[in-house]
């Protein structure tokens, strides 16, 4: 037996900017784990079986809209002992319809022949979205299933079976097959099924949502990181092998350790690519697990992973390959283990005249054609500066209103008489902000006598003079 | 004498230690990179050999992250990623950018700014960190930049540091370059561009409120095994004066 679902697309029931389709689809797996389905407002889900859990037909029917209206969902229900039965009965009929089995034809003769339009309608409804059930870590895609009573294909054949004077699907079902395939071909005899409610193709229910998961409960607890990678491999060998099984990798690997002191210590990494291979995974949850270690030892380890679509490569042979994303997560795991968080990345300018500003994005370069065949030829080297990310305090001795001779302590000794100087030019900003992020400075270049070149300048507020770089 | 030593060479090329040897035969062109400055190409044979480890060497203000940024801007022109491990934590962004360098095919690892006793330890993790970036073998240039660190700190790295991370790029193609005070190490075939023999600062305008800098003339040299040493002079200026 199957049950049609429909929603029709003018229900004054449905809420704004709600999505009927995913809360159709979830319905019908509330009460059924296998569901076609066969547009954006039409599902259809087989009921065999559940007459010991829900009851005979009708009051699944009963139940089924009682439901979708305490959601705000008005739909039409029908129940039949065939697809095609139950989609055409919810195109001519209102609330629910059950149909007897081995009765379809007779409970379809009345129907108009306009119901198989609506039907290719309904069918045609497109778009279908991914969506993503309760459960928010399965992975599962709504596909306009491919599909099985699709009658879009002899929608075209209406108008001719109706200049003969057809009207209802009794009449058509009733016409001789051999004089209609005479005339029709096989899209005439496919009609005439559909008229009598019979399935063409067979039902194909959409995958189950599937579940990465991997869990382990251990009998002794351990402590330590070594112990833990080989409980980690056997976790992830498995889960891996899923993933690849499905087409789909891990963009997102979350892992609860339980502690003999009953707490949790969850872990989260978000990967820059798709990662599938174990061992990658097993050293980037190691990395992080050793800046981040539980901290008694472990009871239980559970491995779950968020899947996404494996990462398709097409090589260029004209442009340079990249690092692969699986070897710079885990070049950045072990720089960032060693380094320190936001120790590694890549540069980038912000939008503002403050001296030294800048911010740290995620290093992950595309493959791009060179900019020049060769590179530019430059005559002259571009003076740069060597920036100290804390400013040297610097004791100054100032003549006639500029800089005669420079001297700063340990790390960096600056020392010096001033050979040339020039300046000030000052700076300023962020007064509209914090008092804390303000700067007012006097800048000076300025040559010791120790060769070097260095940027200083005065600090307004303090009065004090710092030495900010060195030009190298 | 000639004759045997060319068998020799020929014997251990055949046996895939080539690399190591030191006779003028120049590097095919395909293993080199070159710059981005021709007055360095030159004296270099045509730029830095590809899978070896040369160094920029030279007190403050003598141009070395002038010279180091200009390889790195050539690099990422070239469409290649680069590394720069950057010991103290010393680099501009705003001038890296000026020079050239398309910043976001750069990975930069950052050190700590820091005192003279924690001196060593930044020194060794940015050792470890160079070596985690070459073992990758997927970055055109991988630079590591002491320039800030004391002469004795470097001193007290065993030899055997230049030679692992010289070993690590070996036939690769990536080109690893070394930037500090005094010379430490490089690999059979790496250069050594010494900068700052001898310096002058460039100056316009006269008082010190008009008074504006312009660059540095810096006298430098090509030190290689190889090759003997060919002397020649930089211009560091700023753009806007041209």
């Amino acid at each position: 037996m199957f049950a049609c679902l429909y929603h029709p697309p003018r229900s004054v029931t449905t809420r704004p900017g709600t999505d009927p389709t995913n809360r159709l689809v979830h319905l019908a797996h509330e009460h059924s784990p296998r569901v076609e389905v066969h547009g954006q407002d039409l599902v259809v889900m087989d009921i065999r079986g559940l007459r010991h859990l829900w009851g005979p037909p009708r009051e699944i029917g009963e139940r089924l809209r009682r439901v979708a209206a305490e959601r705000d969902l008005g739909i039409r229900v029908a129940v039949a002992g065939t697809k095609m039965a139950a989609l055409l009965a919810t195109q001519g009929r209102c609330g629910l319809t059950i149909i007897p089995a081995h009765a379809e034809a007779k409970a379809l003769s009345t129907l108009p022949l306009s119901v198989v339009k609506q039907l290719s309608n309904a069918q045609t409804s497109v778009p279908i979205r991914p969506i993503r059930p309760r459960r928010t870590n399965t992975w599962n895609t709504v596909v306009l299933s491919a599909s099985s009573s699709r009658v879009v294909s002899v929608f075209m054949l209406l108008p001719v079976v109706q200049r003969w004077g057809i009207k209802t699907l009794g009449e058509l079902a009733a016409l001789p097959a051999n004089e209609l395939f005479s005339r029709l071909g096989q899209g005439g005899l496919e009609l005439q099924r559909i008229a009598r409610g019979e399935d063409s193709r067979p039902f194909v229910p959409e995958p189950a949502a599937e579940w990465f998961e991997e869990t382990v409960a251990l009998e002794w607890p351990i402590e330590g990181l070594e112990p833990l990678s080989f409980v980690l491999g056997r976790l992830l060998d498995p889960l891996c092998a899923h993933l690849n099984m499905r087409g789909v990798a891990a963009g997102m690997l979350r892992v609860r350790l339980r502690l003999v002191t009953r707490e949790t210590h969850e872990r989260t990494l978000r990967f820059p690519a798709a990662v599938s291979d174990p061992k990658i995974l097993r050293t980037l949850l190691l990395l992080d697990l050793d800046t981040h270690p539980p901290s008694a030892g472990i009871d239980r380890v559970t491995v779950v992973a968020d899947p996404v679509p494996a990462r398709t490569l097409q090589f260029s042979l004209l442009e340079r390959a990249v690092p692969s994303a699986e070897n710079l997560s885990t070049l950045l795991a072990r720089l960032t283990v060693l380094m320190g968080d936001q120790r590694c990345g890549s540069p980038a300018l912000v939008d503002t005249h403050q001296p030294g500003a800048f911010e740290i994005r995620p290093f992950a370069p595309q493959s791009q054609p060179p900019r020049y065949e060769q590179p530019r030829p430059v005559t002259c080297l571009v003076p740069v500066l060597r920036r100290f990310r804390h400013p040297l305090s610097a004791r100054v001795t100032v003549e006639h209103g500029h800089p005669v001779r420079v001297s700063t302590s340990q790390p960096h000794s600056v020392n010096g008489r001033v050979v040339t100087c020039a300046g000030p030019w000052r700076s300023s900003g962020h007064w509209w902000m914090s008092p804390l992020s303000l700067w007012d400075h006097d800048e000076w270049d300025v040559e010791l006598s120790d060769g070097g070149v260095y940027l200083m300048f005065r600090d307004r507020i303090s009065n004090r003079w710092f030495v900010a770089g060195l030009v190298d | 004498m000639n004759r045997n030593i060319a068998k020799l060479e020929s014997l251990l090329r055949s046996k895939g230690l080539g690399d190591s040897l030191v006779s003028s035969r120049p590097l095919p062109v395909e293993r080199l990179a070159t710059t981005g400055v021709s007055e360095l190409d030159g004296p270099l044979g045509g730029g830095l050999a590809r899978g070896h480890l040369s160094e920029i060497v030279g007190p403050p203000s003598s141009g070395r992250t002038s010279t180091l940024l200009a390889v790195l801007a050539a690099a990422t022109d070239r469409g290649e990623v680069v590394a720069l491990v950057d010991t103290f934590d010393n680099f501009d962004p705003v001038s890296s950018q000026k020079a050239g360098v398309d910043l976001s095919r750069l990975l930069w690892v950052r050190g700590h700014q820091s005192g003279p006793r924690m001196a060593s330890h930044c020194i060794d993790q940015a050792v470890k960190a160079a070596g985690l970036v070459l073992q990758t073998e997927q970055f055109g240039v991988v630079a590591v930049d002491f320039s800030e660190a004391p002469r004795l700190a470097l001193r007290r790295l065993p030899f055997t540091t230049w030679l692992r991370l010289a070993r690590a790029i070996e036939g690769s193609e990536t080109i690893g370059i070394v930037v500090g005070p005094t010379a430490m190490g490089r690999s059979a075939v790496g250069r050594s561009i010494v900068l700052g023999t001898s310096r002058s600062t460039q100056w316009s305008g006269c008082g010190t409120h008009n008074r504006v800098f312009r660059g540095i003339d810096i006298d430098a040299r090509v030190e290689s095994t190889r090759y003997p040493s060919h002397p020649l002079r930089l211009k560091i200026h700023d753009r806007r004066f041209f």
